[in-house]
């Protein structure tokens, strides 16, 4: 302090404070300076598939048959509907419906030459009957003891068109095309029961299943609603999604960040992409922040470290049908179910096969 | 590999800075009996853009630099949680004037944020990074000095996040409060 007091009465200029404060912009410029090494860090770019890999994930992508999808939901709507509904055990008089559906899936995947494993559990009065099959991988693949999950769940409230027979159908076609071959890694297709009522399938098969080493799940739940209308899609608070709700959005945690860049970017070399919107919740995707992606059975495998990733037309931020008796086949397009049955089965293959 | 660069970034800012502390030193001096400060303060950071969203409530420490009576370099770290744990680093230089313990101030700066957000991946698979820019105004209407000590409410710093090409990011960052002590 003493010198500058000494510079100042040797001074008899006084000059201007912003020309006196110039010097110390320095301080100013060198964090300026700084800003494009930063900046160069603003995006990361995921390794992709590679060529043979995605080629060969795009020829199994042409094999979906848009008729079978429509002919599984609507077949599971009427095996619904001939259901007698059981009174929910958390959300009181609402009407849950899930033994004929099970019961579709299950002898849909008999009929593949499919061994179907039922996984039930009752814990304090509540019974869940998780199904699953298994594709195994090729014989003396160094990755059979991986898994490649596709899951969704086959309870509903009501008919449940859209939430969740457009998934199912999406499982049984993937089902039908991906068990005539074989890949890297063992693929496993799961109908979880019970998660309209608190993800509780999906918890007990992750909890029963954690010691399996997964590589990826996918998981979907509501894929067949899209529309083409100006603000026909909204968003939690604060996350500015598009305003047309023609996407198929994926949510991951951060561990599978870099499946989904993958499978984003095999969705633009199909025949038919469909357009995507990817999210990723920070951490394990358990911060309040993004409560909203937390509502379906990936839920379970996220606080795993499990790199799932979630697939979804967004339920009630874009279909006003949602948990509604008018949530039927008719509501549904089924270009967007075909075109995110297409994603489901190109990637599965993908996963699969990666080195 | 990105870290790094980042961590390198923030580095070649902390030796630059210390670099330019010479040349100020030779300046002349100023009235002002405290020109340094350290202040604490609290509230609240958002960053909603197009490629993120992030929300917290933390607090952090920063220092304020009097050039003279007007100018006033400040520079402040926070943390915060909410929708993650997040950082951000802001640079800048405000205006001032007094009228007895009343100084609000008025200025610009530079914002880094660092950390967990909820991020939006491009249609061509490009997961922004965690780190992002924002230019910002700040406002401190609220701040008063008295002898060694400073206080400030309701302090704003308000901007345009430049993470998207294509539209400005909304950066909000509110120090509900700021205490801080001068030498």
């Amino acid at each position: 302090m003493s010198v500058h007091r000494s510079v100042r009465s040797a001074s008899s200029v006084q000059f201007p404070a912003f020309v006196r404060a110039l010097p110390s912009l320095r301080f100013v410029a060198s964090w300026a300076m700084t800003l494009p090494c930063v900046l160069s860090v603003s995006c990361q770019r995921e390794p992709a598939f590679s060529v043979a890999v995605t080629r060969s994930a795009i020829a199994v992508s042409r094999e979906v048959n848009p008729a079978n999808l429509s002919q599984h939901v609507r077949e599971l709507v009427a095996q619904r509907e001939k259901e007698t509904p059981q009174t929910s055990l958390y959300w009181g008089n609402m009407k849950l419906r899930r033994v004929n559906a099970g019961q579709y899936i299950d002898s849909y995947l008999s009929a593949q030459g499919l061994t179907v494993v039922h996984e039930r559990e009752d814990q304090q009065g509540v019974d869940t009957d998780n199904l699953y099959v298994d594709l195994p991988a090729r014989s003396g693949s160094a990755h059979a003891a991986e898994y490649v999950l596709v899951s969704g769940h086959y309870d509903n409230w009501h008919v449940g068109a859209d939430d969740n027979a457009s998934a199912v159908s999406v499982m049984l076609e993937a089902a039908r095309i991906l068990r005539t071959r074989s890949f890297l890694r063992t693929i496993r297709i799961i109908a979880f029961d019970r998660e309209e009522e608190g993800l509780v399938g999906s918890e007990r098969y992750a909890r029963l299943h954690q010691t399996e080493s997964v590589a990826a799940l996918l998981n979907m739940d509501c894929v067949g609603y899209a529309s083409h209308q100006p603000n026909s899609q909204s968003a939690p608070p604060g996350l500015a999604l598009r305003s047309v709700g023609d996407f198929l959005a994926i949510l991951a945690s951060d561990v599978g960040t870099p499946a989904m860049s993958k499978v984003i970017r095999l969705s633009a070399e199909l025949p038919s992409p469909i357009s995507i919107l990817g999210l990723i919740a920070p951490g394990t995707g358990h911060s309040p922040a993004a409560a909203a992606f937390l509502r379906s059975d990936h839920a379970a495998f996220w606080q795993q470290g499990v790199p799932a990733l979630f697939l979804t037309d967004t339920a009630d931020f874009r279909n006003p049908h949602y948990h509604r008796s008018s949530d039927v086949p008719d509501t549904l397009d089924y270009d967007f179910l075909q075109r995110s049955a297409q994603l489901v089965v190109a990637a599965t293959a993908a996963l699969a096969e990666e080195e | 590999m990105a870290v790094q660069r980042l961590l390198f970034g923030l580095l070649c800012g902390l030796l630059m800075t210390g670099l330019a502390s010479p040349v100020q030193a030779t300046e002349p001096a100023l009235s002002a009996p405290h020109r340094s400060e350290i202040y604490v303060p609290a509230g609240l950071l958002l960053y909603a853009s197009p490629r993120r969203l992030s929300v917290g409530f933390g607090g952090g420490l920063g220092y304020r630099y009097e050039l003279d009576s007007i100018w006033t370099l400040y520079s402040e770290g926070r943390v915060s949680y909410f929708s993650g744990t997040a950082g951000s680093l802001l640079v800048g230089i405000t205006g001032q004037f007094s009228i007895r313990s009343w100084h609000p101030q008025l200025g610009m700066g530079a914002l880094l944020f660092v950390g967990d957000s909820i991020r939006v991946v491009s249609a061509s698979g490009d997961v922004p990074s965690r780190a992002a820019f924002a230019i910002t105004t700040r406002i401190s209407p609220l701040r008063f000095v008295q002898g060694r000590f400073s206080g400030s409410a309701l302090s704003v710093d308000v901007g345009c996040g430049i993470d998207a090409a294509d539209r400005c990011g909304l950066v909000l960052s509110v120090a509900l409060l700021d205490v801080g002590l001068r030498f």
